[in-house]
């Protein structure tokens, strides 16, 4: 006999509470993994040429010699480069990200002001994203081979191969520019004084089309994976038991077939993880909007290093901590999963 | 003696302008009203003392004033600041008269001890080409507390000193600097001035609001109430908000050039190219002399024989430039000469001078090969990158092109010299002096952006130079400059292919907009929205 | 009184880019209420084929002709409502494999009383109830548990009670100890058995395993490729089957007795199933059968009375 049986009483507090000890040995492996991936950030982003103080100069339109050496002094940028990456390193240990030189302000300050924007707009994505592969793959499946399902699957196969800024700049043209019900960008109206209630529906306004665009890069991956999952289980004995016991067309699809279809789909969004967030780079861009990706983007092009590691830190603990709820997840999901 | 004479010819381009000027500028202003402005590159430091950059510029000029702004008229200067100027002969002091009855934002009266404070601590240690125009600027005296008196220790040009004061003269307030680590004080971030706005809400990477100041001195200035800069990285989403409504400006041809032509159809949107006379660029073709190939003067000129200019302001430039004639552009009416060494479009002539210079076709029909390293800064100078490989092509020249990003592009060219043929972009800033002639003088070190890094060596123009920059008198000045820009184009270590400014995308309903040189730098004091 | 009647069933598999597949074709049979009838036949004779059609549980892709009755309400076109009636007090079914039967991610509780009427706490008590009567004890924890948790058998048992909840008159059971050990095996059977026999159910044996046939089979229905061949009673059949088919299955099983109660699949018998798309037009068995005549490759026999129940044959008759 496989385990014992009834092992699993219900209720979410007692799930977490099992699941504890494997969620502080995960968070302890994730340390080395940090410092592993702050080491490397270090040096590629060392072999890139050129450095902070040239980015300032370019941003000043020009400089003289004296001035250049006087910022890299005040900057340390002076120093060996060992030097700088284990000062660095000795910071990082004390939760000190710097400051950066081209912000002049401390890297905390300026990703905790970016984080809950592209925090929400990952998980509105990724929520979106999810819902509408599922629904719209069970759609084609329960319709497979028929015009429904050949309809969706062309359309999932336009949407894959249209790069993302594009389709960010098209839902931009038709519904803020054609039809004028949606804002162009911005994460929400400048200087608008709302608040409370009125400015979380500015925001939610603001938040539709990046979010469209974004979860649209993942929709068509989740609808096939939904779709051949169904597919795969559709001659299942479980499902002709289902219909064999009397359970109504429309709960053998969603009950039966989806919630057993919907596992690799769950797995799938702890793997796109960081694609994720390379995409809400460029999303974040033509969207006006203010996140991480943006940020990232902006000390790359300004050589901005202290941020741009606590840039890679932060986002290898968002892939990390991603990676852990779907597997949180999958494990509450799927009886047969043990986490470890 | 005062130098008035000098700062009357100041007169720049695009001065038919004002006579030019439809009938609704001088209708009935409309007051108040929100004007929504793309804003491409967010800059975090706004101390325009410190950094002349047209993004710092753009937000920091409607907080911060400078001492006198570029007009079209026939004075070339505005006062803001300042309401009189005058140099001593022996061009070792400049007097200011300031303005009365200004305040700086947070209440406090502006005097010359601000003028001092930053003339000192900032303009001449801090700002990036203040510290060429005011190098020899040892005191500033104030004999009362609305004059100030700039003394150098070697004769300075006063006409420099005119040239340089819309650009490099913005006051800070002493009362805040002072005693501080002026690249680390908070104001950089929250500037306080005494300009027509003042700082409102400023949200990182979203938006930032300047809000009408009621104290402004030159009332009933400014007419806006509010002016939101709102922070958009891409251009293509600039472009739609101007089609949506959702925005009234924006400057520094900040939309795709691709949808410049869409945009200029949309009957409510106008596409002006006027407005940026007093910040002039080269699209310049860099060579690196450190190549013997490039060393010969016949292969630079036959280079320069063979781009056809006029088709590139046409094909690249979407036709707005101008063929580039020498170091100084037409926009500068008091330095610009016309009498230069031309190398008009001639493959015939190219393909000579370099079988003259011995190089000769080789098999595969190309003579030598050259490293091409395009400037990433504008999509202009990646293009005439791109047309450049093709052109060498016909006459023989192998192009390898090499891209970099902005920092790298200026660690390959300006510290490695890792290149033998680039393009750039300098920008003309109203007197030779301050960033152009550091193109062709020797003695910059290696790593300084924009500056002779090509291996150009020319005793003749190095004391030619040296001759000008000590020169007071402002009409041998101005020969000397003459001689500059003609010796520059004998010798062509560098091409100014293309002259070329910026557009701006502005509303119909926006009024007095584009009326001074710089006026995407300026105050927009007068600026109003039509209903 | 037959609680099951299939008469001139015809399943055809029609799928885009193939030539149609005749998988039943003409079967009729009965089975009268309370008794036990065993299907058997080879894999790809079509006797799953024919179970799932009389469970009303065929695809959409197969295309249906002839008539079907379960206690006086016809299968064959009827609306999914109507069938849905018939899942409670009507058919039930259970399936080969235990393994894949169960929802994997459904307690075991929530999967028996999934259908069930009542209320929770009503509905939860009949599937613990069913749990004992399937010899399940410890019920209570078995409720909540994963079907990953249990055995094969176990599993097998949960299947028949969430048949059993479904208060059946007709069990269908597909193969229902095929993938099981065969300890197990004798266990579930014995289960099978009892349960018939106290609950009163008609029970649908579909089988290849004539051990199985054996022990619990009123009656034997013998299909080969898609056709009946042979109805005859389970002491009939073993003693003098008349169809050569049916003879060849018999000869190939190995000494019977419950060590070895699995046939080795007919390895006996020479060839294999002709092509059902399209089935060849006379007698299927003819390429396999030693006394095959003209008459058998051009004309199909039909089912016809013979000693010893109903045979399909030109040349029925005892073994030569």
């Amino acid at each position: 006999m496989a385990g014992s049986p009834g092992t699993g009483s219900r209720g979410l507090g007692s799930f977490l509470a099992a699941a504890w000890p494997v969620i502080r040995r995960r968070l302890l492996l994730a340390l080395p993994v940090l410092l592993l991936v702050a080491c490397g950030t270090f040096g590629l982003l060392h072999l890139a040429p050129g450095d902070a103080v040239d980015a300032m100069v370019i941003a000043g339109g020009g400089g003289d010699a004296a001035l250049a050496s006087e910022l890299r002094a005040r900057y340390g940028l002076d120093q060996p480069l060992l030097v700088q990456l284990s000062l660095y390193l000795l910071r990082l240990l004390q939760f000190d990200f710097g400051v950066s030189p081209v912000h002049n302000r401390p890297v905390l300050a300026l990703i905790t002001e970016r984080l809950p924007i592209s925090l929400l707009l990952m998980l509105t994505a990724t929520a979106f994203a999810v819902s509408l592969g599922v629904v719209l793959g069970v759609s084609a499946a329960a319709a497979a081979g028929r015009w429904r399902d050949r309809l969706i699957l062309a359309a999932a196969l336009v949407i894959y191969a249209m790069p993302s800024f594009w389709v960010g700049l098209m839902l931009i043209l038709v519904f803020a520019v054609t039809l004028g019900w949606l804002p162009v960008g911005g994460f929400e109206t400048a200087a608008s004084g709302l608040s409370g209630m009125a400015r979380v529906l500015d925001i939610a306004r603001h938040l539709i089309l990046p979010t469209l665009a974004l979860a649209l890069l993942f929709v068509s991956v989740h609808l096939r994976l939904m779709r051949a999952g169904m597919l795969d289980l559709a001659g299942a004995d479980f499902v002709r038991m289902a219909r064999a016991k009397g359970v109504p067309r429309r709960r053998v699809l969603w009950a039966h077939l989806a919630r057993n279809a919907v596992l690799p789909v769950i797995a799938m969004v702890g793997v796109q993880a960081s694609t994720l967030l390379g995409g809400a780079v460029v999303i974040e861009s033509v969207f006006s909007l203010p996140g991480l990706g943006r940020l990232a983007y902006d000390s790359v092009v300004a050589r901005d290093l202290a941020t741009l590691m606590g840039l890679v830190v932060v986002s290898a603990v968002i892939v990390l901590t991603v990676t852990l709820v779907v597997d949180l997840v999958m494990a509450a999901l799927d009886p047969r999963v043990r986490l470890r | 003696m005062t130098d008035w004479t000098v700062s009357r010819r100041l007169v720049l381009a695009g001065s038919g302008a004002l006579a030019a000027t439809p009938a609704w500028a001088q209708g009935t202003v409309r007051r108040g009203g929100t004007l929504q402005v793309a804003y491409n590159t967010e800059q975090r430091n706004l101390n325009s003392a410190m950094v002349a950059s047209n993004a710092v510029f753009l937000v920091a000029s409607k907080i911060i004033e400078p001492l006198a702004e570029m007009t079209y008229d026939g004075s070339g200067l505005s006062p803001r600041l300042a309401t009189g100027w005058e140099a001593s002969a022996d061009g070792l002091s400049v007097t200011f008269q300031l303005r009365r009855g200004v305040k700086w934002h947070d209440g406090r009266d502006f005097t010359s001890a601000d003028v001092q404070y930053s003339a000192l601590e900032v303009w001449r240690r801090l700002s990036n080409f203040g510290r060429i125009v005011f190098r020899d600027l040892v005191g500033v005296d104030t004999p009362d507390t609305h004059t100030a008196v700039l003394r150098f220790s070697r004769p300075t040009p006063a006409q420099l000193i005119w040239n340089a004061l819309p650009d490099l003269t913005a006051v800070l307030p002493r009362h805040l600097y002072e005693g501080t680590d002026v690249a680390q004080n908070p104001r950089n971030q929250a500037p306080i001035g005494t300009g027509p706005f003042r700082l409102g809400e400023n949200r990182a990477g979203q938006f930032v609001v300047l809000d009408r100041n009621p104290d402004y001195w030159d009332s009933p200035k400014p007419y806006l109430d509010r002016i939101v800069f709102r922070v958009m990285p891409d251009k293509g989403a600039i472009a739609a908000a101007h089609e949506a409504g959702e925005l009234q400006l924006s400057c520094f041809s900040s939309v795709p050039l691709a949808d410049l032509k869409r945009l200029a159809g949309v009957p409510a949107l106008e596409v002006v190219n006027r407005g940026y006379e007093g910040s002039t660029y080269h699209a310049l073709i860099e060579l690196n002399l450190r190549n013997p190939i490039l060393a010969d003067v016949r292969v630079r000129r036959a280079i320069h024989h063979a781009l056809d200019l006029p088709r590139v302001v046409r094909d690249v430039f979407d036709g707005h430039g101008t063929v580039g004639t020498g170091p100084v552009p037409t926009t500068s009416r008091l330095f610009y000469t016309a009498d230069t060494p031309r190398y008009g479009f001639d493959v015939a002539r190219a393909n000579a001078l370099l079988d003259e210079a011995g190089h000769r076709r080789g098999a595969n029909g190309m003579r030598f090969s050259l490293k091409l390293v395009p400037a990433p800064w504008f999509d202009y100078t990646v293009l005439l990158g791109e047309y450049l490989r093709q052109a060498l092509r016909q006459v023989g020249i192998d192009c390898q092109p090499q891209r970099f990003d902005a920092p790298g592009h200026l660690q390959a060219i300006y510290r490695d010299h890792q290149f033998d043929i680039a393009t750039g972009s300098p920008v003309f800033r109203n007197d030779p002096a301050i960033s152009t002639t550091i193109l062709y003088r020797t003695g910059t070190p290696p790593g300084v952006p924009w500056s002779n890094q090509y291996g150009y060596a020319s005793q003749a123009m190095d004391q030619l130079l040296d001759q000008a920059a000590g020169e007071l008198d402002p009409a041998r000045r101005v020969a000397h400059y003459h001689r500059f820009q003609q010796l520059a184009m004998e010798d062509l270590p560098v091409i100014p292919a293309v002259e070329f400014t910026f557009l701006t995308v502005a509303s119909r309903r926006l009024r007095n907009h584009s009326n001074l040189p710089r006026w995407a730098m300026s105050n927009w004091a007068d600026l109003w929205l039509d209903s | 009184m037959s609680l099951l009647r299939v008469s001139n069933l015809s399943v055809v598999f029609t799928g885009r880019g193939r030539p149609p597949l005749v998988a039943l074709d003409d079967v009729s049979l009965t089975v009268a209420a309370g008794e036990t009838l065993a299907l058997v036949g080879e894999s790809g004779s079509g006797k799953s084929t024919l179970a799932l059609a009389i469970a009303g549980l065929l695809d959409t892709a197969a295309s249906v002709r002839g008539q079907i009755d379960v206690a006086g309400h016809g299968i064959v076109g009827a609306a999914p409502t109507a069938l849905q009636h018939l899942r409670r007090g009507g058919i039930a079914m259970v399936f080969q494999d235990p393994m894949s039967a169960l929802n994997p991610v459904h307690r075991i509780g929530d999967q028996i009383a999934e259908t069930m009427p009542g209320s929770r706490a009503e509905r939860r008590a009949a599937a613990s109830r069913l749990l004992h009567v399937v010899g399940l004890p410890d019920a209570e924890r078995l409720l909540e548990a994963w079907p990953h948790e249990l055995s094969g058998g176990m599993r097998q048992r949960v299947a028949l009670a969430i048949a059993l909840g479904q208060e059946p008159r007709l069990l269908i059971a597909d193969e229902p100890t095929t993938a099981l050990d065969v300890t197990i095996q004798a266990q579930i059977l014995r289960l099978l058995a009892d349960l018939q026999r106290d609950l009163g159910l008609t029970l649908l044996l579909v089988t290849h395993d004539l051990g199985v046939v054996a022990e619990l089979a009123d009656r034997v229905a013998v299909l080969y490729a898609g056709r009946l061949v042979e109805v005859a009673a389970v002491d009939a059949l073993f003693s003098t089957p008349q169809h050569p088919y049916t003879q060849g299955l018999l000869a190939a099983r190995p000494p019977f007795g419950p060590d070895a109660p699995m046939l080795p699949r007919l390895t006996e018998i020479p060839g294999g199933l002709p092509s059902l798309s399209p089935p060849p037009p006379g007698c299927r068995f003819a390429e396999r059968c030693a006394r095959v005549s003209q008459r058998c490759r051009e004309d199909m026999p039909e089912l016809r009375a013979s000693s010893a129940g109903l045979v399909a044959c030109h040349h029925p008759g005892a073994t030569p």
